[in-house]
């Protein structure tokens, strides 16, 4: 039963890693700056959930596996946040998205 | 009556604090205490909106709504490694117009954060009235018009 669930742990590990290897590869190959954005978004979004659950399981019920949860919780929290406030800052200096089909129909943002 | 708040809010975070820290020496816990002071006179100086009445609903709420997100992010992660490992022309950026008129702050934070943590779609700018998001893809930008995701936030803050 143990060696199962390691087992378990050590494949949900190494399929983490397989996300923020292409977050990674995702970051060098997407063409502009804002698809270089959802290609490193790979890294903090299922990547890092994967890599964790897969501790928490080795882990066990202990006290490390909700130590575990909490930095997932939070990375879910400020990553998404840290993400939006660099978007963000692109796009009111004025950094155009490259190849864009339908443009923001709002006057106030220079997109 | 805020010094009530204020104790509330430094018990829990003591209790947090000695959860983690797991050392109880009389120095370590005076730190633990004057750290959690800090930390809640910082969260009162950000004025973080007050939602009251709300609060205890959400502790249930949100984390439903975090379980289907989980599903999401599983789908929307494979279609983008694939993006990234496949051809440059699968990609068609497009902006979108997300209307969230009818949300409030914690809703518009919650959606936008969700659109950011799906990859494939990227929360670039937030106002009063709408989320604008940049999508890796056409289908992707067809998926987030289609709503779901708004829906399913306005049901864990209907207001």
């Amino acid at each position: 039963m143990n060696e199962i669930l390691d087992l378990i742990a050590g494949l949900l590990v190494v399929a983490g890693s397989v996300f923020v290897l292409a977050g990674g590869i995702g970051a060098l190959r997407m063409p502009d700056f804002y698809t270089r954005i959802h290609g490193a978004s790979l890294t903090d979004s299922l990547g890092p959930v994967l890599v964790l659950g897969g501790l928490m399981i080795y882990a066990g019920l202990s006290l490390i596996a909700v130590k575990l949860a909490a930095v997932m919780l939070f990375l879910l929290v400020t990553s998404p946040t840290a993400t939006y406030a660099l978007a963000n800052a692109a796009l009111l200096s004025g950094l155009r998205p490259e190849g864009v089909e339908k443009t923001s129909t709002d006057p106030e943002t220079p997109a | 009556m805020p010094l009530m708040r204020y104790l509330l809010a430094i018990i829990a975070l003591f209790a947090v604090w000695l959860l983690w820290g797991g050392l109880y020496k009389t120095p370590v816990l005076q730190l633990g205490i004057a750290s959690c002071a800090l930390v809640a006179w910082l969260t009162h100086r950000m004025a973080l909106p007050d939602q009251q009445e709300h609060r205890f609903a959400l502790l249930y709420r949100v984390p439903r709504y975090w379980l289907w997100l989980l599903w999401e992010m599983v789908v929307t992660n494979i279609q983008v490694l694939r993006l990234v490992l496949g051809p440059k022309s699968a990609l068609s950026p497009t902006i979108v117009d997300i209307d969230a008129a009818a949300s409030s702050k914690f809703a518009l934070t919650l959606l936008g954060n969700s659109i950011t943590l799906t990859p494939g779609t990227l929360t670039i700018n937030i106002d009063d009235t709408r989320i604008t998001t940049h999508c890796l893809t056409r289908a992707a930008a067809e998926d987030l018009r289609g709503g779901a995701m708004s829906r399913r936030v306005a049901a864990v803050d209907p207001d």
